[in-house]
Parts: C-alpha cells; sequence; structure tokens
C-alpha cells in the first residue's frame, strides 16, 4: 500500500500524466511510421527530457515505448509492412484480414490484445523487480564488476548471427568509455586536447547517433513506402464472442512474452513470433493461420506489448538494458543523475514507482487514443517521406543541441550516426556497442577498485557469492549464444 | 563474408592504434596497480583477437569451396550510392558551421530544405512553406517554450546593429 501511495503521489505532483498522453501520441505515430522503431522514437525524445523532472521523463519515455508497440501494427496490418521489427508477426494475419475487408476488426483486435499484454507486462514488472532489486543489494564491488561482464554476456543474444561481430562491437563500446578523466586516478585519456571530452562521451549521443541518426541516413536508400488507403479509417472493437476466442492466445502472448521480455537480448520482435508459432500450435483452427486468423493478430500483438513492461525488469533492478528501448530508458535516467539497479528503490523510489503508475495510465490511454487516432495515422505515414525525414533531421540536431548547448555534442552524434550507419552496412549490430558505452565505467571502476580492496589478488572474484553466481551466469550464457549460433548456421546451410 | 573480412581488418586498425595511444597515456602517482592505460590496452589486444579471428574465420570460409552464390537481388544497392548517406551527414556539417554566423532559425530553414531536396523532395513553393513552417516551430519549441539560447548569428546582430 506503501508503495501505491508514492507511485499516486509521484503520478499527480509531478507532470506524469500529460507526460504519458503525449508520450502514448508520440509512440503511435512513430511505431506508425515504418523505419522508426520503439526505441528510436524514444531517442528522439531524449534530449527533451532533460528540463524535466525525473519521473515525468521516465513516463514519458516508457509511454513512448508503449505507443509504439501499437502503432507498429497499423502499417502492418493497412500496407503489409510492420512499422516496428516487433508488429512483423502480426502483418501475417492483419495484413490477410485487411484484404478481407477487416481492417477495422483486425486494428481493434491489435489494439485491445496490446492493452492486455501491456497491463500484464507491468503486472510483472512490478511483482518481479523488486525481490530481484533487493537481492542487488549486497553487492560488493567484485560483484558490480561481475553484474557489469553479465550484462556484456547480453551481446552474446544480440549479436544475432556472428557472436565475434558482436563482441567487437561490444569492445568498440567500452573503449569509447575509456574517453574522458579516468575514474580512479584522475588523468585525462584519449581527449586529444579537447575540453569537451574531460567529461566522456555521454551514452545518450552515443544511443541517438547510432540508432536516430544511422536509421535516418539508412532511410536515404529506402524506397518510399506504399500510401495508405484512408477508406480503412475506421476502428472496430472485438466482440464478447471473438474475446472468448482471443483468450487462449493472449494468454500464450502474455506467458512467452514474460519469459522473452525479462530474459536480456530476447524482445518484443522474438517473443511476437514464438507467440504467433504457440498460437497456431494450441489453436482450434490452425489452417486459418496465415489466411486471416484474428488470433494470429491478438497473440503476437498481446506479446509484443508485454515485453513494454517485461523488459524493463532486468534494467530497474539490476541496472542491465536487454533491449534498444530500455537502453535509451537508461539513458533518460542516466541524465538525471540516477542509477537504475538496486540503489534506484533505496534512494529514488518516486521514480520507479512514479514509473509503474505511469505505464499503468499509458496503457490505458493507448486504448482510448487508439480508438481516435488511426485518421491522423494514416494522414501522418502518407506525407511525402523527405519532409518527414527533413523534420527528424531537424529534431535531432535542435533537441541534441538543448542537451548542453554544445555543437560538439551535435558533431559526437553525426559522427556516432555515420558509424552506426557503417555497421548496419557491414552486418556489425549496434545493441552490444551500446551496451559497452553504458557498462564501460561500472565494469572499469569497479574492476580496479575490488582490486584494491583485495590487493590485486584477482580471486576476490570469485571468494565473493553474489560476483561468482554472477561470472557463472555470463558464462553460461555466453555458451548457450554459441551453441545456439552453430545450430542456426547448421540447420540454415544446404543438405 | 566480404563483410567480415572489412569488419576485420578496420577493427584490427583501429586496435593497433588505439593501444599506441593508451601508450601515451601518463602514470599518475594516484594511480592504482592497474592503472589508467591497464584496461585500454587490455581492450586493445582483446579486440586484436576478436579481429584476427574474424579474418580468419571470413579467409577459411572463403577458402572452402561453396555452392555458387545467386546473382544479387534486385535489393542491393550499387557502389556508389552506398555513400549516397554520408551526404545527409555533411548537410549536418554544413549547418554546424553555418549557425553561428546565419543563427538558429534561418540555419534550420536551409537544413529542412537541403535534407528534404537531397532525399528526393521537389524543390517547389510548397516545399520552401514547409520548410519555413517546420523552421518556425521548432524555434518556438526549443527557443520560446524551453528557452534553449540557439544563436542567433552574427548576420542578424550585425544586421540589428
Amino acid at each position: 500500500m506503501h508503495e501505491i501511495a508514492i507511485g499516486w503521489h509521484a503520478l499527480t505532483s509531478t507532470w506524469a500524466i500529460p507526460a504519458s498522453l503525449v508520450g502514448v501520441i508520440w509512440g503511435i505515430f512513430g511505431g506508425a511510421l515504418p523505419g522508426i522503431s520503439p526505441s528510436i522514437a524514444m531517442a528522439l525524445l531524449l534530449p527533451f527530457t532533460y528540463g524535466l523532472d525525473p519521473v515525468t521523463a521516465v513516463v514519458l519515455l516508457g509511454s513512448v515505448y508503449v505507443g509504439a508497440e501499437y502503432g507498429g501494427s497499423i502499417p502492418a496490418i493497412l500496407i503489409n509492412t510492420p512499422g516496428t521489427n516487433s508488429a512483423a508477426a502480426t502483418t501475417l494475419d492483419g495484413y490477410a484480414m485487411n484484404l478481407r475487408g477487416e481492417a477495422g476488426l483486425a486494428l481493434g483486435i491489435s489494439l485491445t490484445s496490446g492493452l492486455v499484454g501491456g497491463l500484464f507486462g507491468l503486472l510483472m514488472l512490478i511483482v518481479l523487480t523488486e525481490p530481484l532489486a533487493r537481492v542487488a543489494l549486497a553487492f560488493t564491488p567484485p560483484a558490480y564488476f561481475a553484474l557489469g561482464m553479465f550484462g556484456l554476456s547480453v551481446i552474446a543474444s544480440l549479436s544475432g548471427k556472428s557472436l565475434l561481430k558482436g563482441l567487437i562491437a561490444g569492445i568498440l563500446g567500452l573503449m569509447v568509455a575509456t574517453v574522458g578523466t579516468d575514474p580512479l586516478s584522475g588523468v585525462s585519456r584519449f581527449i586529444f586536447g579537447v575540453p569537451d571530452l574531460l567529461s566522456g562521451v555521454k551514452p545518450i549521443l552515443m544511443m541517438v547517433g547510432l540508432f536516430a541518426v544511422s536509421e535516418l541516413l539508412a532511410q536515404t536508400l529506402e524506397p518510399a513506402w506504399i500510401k495508405v488507403s484512408s477508406r480503412n479509417s475506421r476502428l472496430k472493437l472485438p466482440g464478447w464472442k471473438m474475446w472468448q476466442r482471443l483468450f487462449k492466445c493472449q494468454a500464450i502472448g502474455c506467458g512467452i512474452g514474460t519469459i522473452e521480455g525479462v530474459t536480456p537480448g530476447a524482445g518484443g520482435t522474438i517473443a511476437a513470433f514464438l507467440s504467433y508459432n504457440e498460437a497456431r500450435r494450441w489453436s482450434k483452427h490452425p489452417e486459418e493461420f496465415g489466411h486471416g486468423s484474428p488470433e494470429g493478430v491478438a497473440a503476437p500483438e498481446c506479446a509484443n506489448n508485454v515485453v513494454t513492461g517485461t523488459a524493463l525488469v532486468p534494467l530497474l533492478s539490476l541496472g542491465i538494458p536487454g533491449s534498444n528501448s530500455a537502453a535509451i530508458l537508461l539513458g533518460g535516467l542516466l541524465i538525471h543523475g540516477l542509477s537504475p539497479g538496486p540503489m534506484l528503490f533505496e534512494r529514488s523510489p518516486e521514480v520507479a514507482y512514479g514509473l509503474y503508475a505511469g505505464l499503468f495510465v499509458a496503457n490505458i490511454a493507448m486504448l482510448l487514443i487508439g480508438l481516435v487516432i488511426l485518421s491522423p495515422c494514416i494522414w501522418l505515414v502518407n506525407r511525402p517521406r523527405p519532409y518527414l525525414l527533413a523534420f527528424i533531421f531537424a529534431l535531432i540536431v535542435s533537441g541534441v543541441y538543448s542537451i548542453e548547448q554544445s555543437f560538439f555534442h551535435v558533431g559526437i552524434v553525426l559522427a556516432a550516426g555515420l558509424l552506426g550507419y557503417g555497421m548496419r552496412r557491414l552486418d556489425v549490430p549496434v545493441l552490444p556497442m551500446v551496451l559497452g558505452v553504458v557498462l564501460g565505467f561500472m565494469v572499469e571502476s569497479s574492476y580496479r577498485r575490488s582490486l584494491l580492496l583485495s590487493n590485486g589478488d584477482h580471486t576476490i572474484f570469485v571468494r565473493d557469492p553474489v560476483s561468482l553466481g554472477l561470472l557463472v551466469t555470463a558464462l553460461a550464457l555466453m555458451i548457450y549464444s554459441l551453441w545456439r549460433e552453430r545450430r542456426m548456421a547448421v540447420q540454415s546451410s544446404p543438405g | 563474408m566480404k563483410n567480415d573480412l572489412i569488419v576485420g581488418l578496420l577493427a584490427l586498425a583501429f586496435a593497433g592504434i588505439y593501444y599506441y595511444l593508451a601508450n601515451d597515456i601518463p602514470r599518475s602517482l594516484l594511480a592504482d596497480g592497474v592503472g589508467a592505460d591497464g584496461l585500454p590496452k587490455l581492450y586493445a589486444v582483446a579486440l586484436g583477437l576478436l579481429s584476427a579471428l574474424l579474418i580468419l574465420r571470413s579467409l577459411a570460409s572463403q577458402a572452402v569451396p561453396t555452392e555458387p552464390v545467386a546473382p544479387e537481388d534486385s535489393g542491393a544497392i550499387s557502389p556508389w550510392r552506398q555513400f549516397r548517406p554520408l551526404g545527409l551527414a555533411g548537410l549536418g556539417a554544413g549547418y554546424l558551421l553555418l549557425i553561428s554566423s546565419l543563427g538558429y532559425l534561418v540555419t534550420i530553414f536551409l537544413l529542412i530544405i537541403a535534407v528534404a531536396v537531397y532525399s528526393g523532395g521537389k524543390m517547389d513553393f510548397k516545399l520552401i512553406f514547409i520548410s519555413a513552417g517546420g523552421g518556425i516551430l521548432l524555434w518556438l519549441v526549443f527557443v520560446k517554450m524551453f528557452s534553449i539560447p540557439l544563436p542567433s548569428g552574427t548576420l542578424w546582430q550585425w544586421l540589428t546593429g
């Protein structure tokens, strides 16, 4: 009850509620634009959160995440083009329903299943985060180092087809984190006489550059997306019989979304496809899947919205961002000098509980706003893409400058954008690099502090039980990812 | 696999440069056993090893006879077109160069026009009108609403005395 009171107070004593509404609207629009992922939509707002109080800032960013997951299903259903990666599974049956003249119903199923998933994910976030965070309160410097290594081991599951490239990206991120002032001795490293680099390279600049700017650069090569017909602009909510039919597949989506969301590196896309597969397996009408099955829309949409809550579990409890969007939310917390992890609940409980309350408002707002926002969304998606790209680019350069009124920061973002574009062209995953930048300081300072405590004895990392447990888990995760990569390579090889 | 070779070579070169620069990090009297240069050098060595592995893997896979590769599909991008995004980044750099002299409002207006045209938009009155509207909207949001001290430009200051 005490926690509910804190959350309610945080919600009502700040601008969190309006921020939640703005975030959902921004997220739906952003998610509806192909190429603008939830993390990019969040990254675009990051610079704006500087002037906000911490609760409003994290609620704003979290609400964008919620809205974007629904927004991505709009073009998926209407033009067979997922607005977000996690909406790709929705195209399979959503577009088929559209061709049958049931686009409104498909959108209604997507919206209501998203609400079910979002609220379930929020419940799981509340239930799972604090117990995990209490464990982390026992952390010592060796445990923090091991936690950083565990976070970096997530790189293994984020690396897609190439673990080596993922590790290279991760180390590059760690290298970027060494720029600036050494955490223990105070000497400057890799600043090349540039005073702006004394405080290091802020993770937010790398995030905006690697995610948002690199996407804009890549968009200059993409063909224009198909126009959406406005005759599909009437949304239809499912009736009671349809709700009964969808119950099982939504339950499947909730279960899979929870597991995949909590697992760092998994995320909404995997959750959506797994849920789709399992919903088909357990459906009374599996033959309808791929030809316009309502369950084929409900299962993935429910799952990817569950992930909006559960993906924040490792972030809030351990400080480990396991997805692009969680990394952006981490950026929002870092901007306000907050460290996610166990100390967040001790030192700034209003931020954590305020976020819970804000996400609840966001999910309800998503339903209400989703009922009326379809026409404006279609209008926006149909704008000439050069105008949209130009405005977003202008928004980025203006927003980044507003962080600390530094044009040098704008230059870093552009450089990071070029780097991110190059990485995309060469199939090098970007999120591992972001992880390296975010975790680099913690890894280095904890490692060196631990050795100071132990007079240089490295066995301190295995004598500490929490550290040992995390290091073993990190190793197991790496080995499992290697095994999975090899299995996928064998399965996809001819013969 | 060609991508892997390029990534491996670039990363290996970067590892070498980074290690060389790490050697120049001064040693402080307050240094611990590891020192300010300890982990940077470790990262450079790790990056070098991973790069070498990637290069070896790439060369090994090129040496193994494989099924004939299907011709590149229509989604492939021509070599020159891949550099097109550099132009967009160049427009951003141009914005940074001009903003101090022309001021935020004029520069952001020019940036929106330039990016729209570069992205395939047609240069017409509609674009100018939309760019002006977008520029004014951003100016209102950042300068007036958020009170961000964006430069008004030496040109504006000269014009207004």
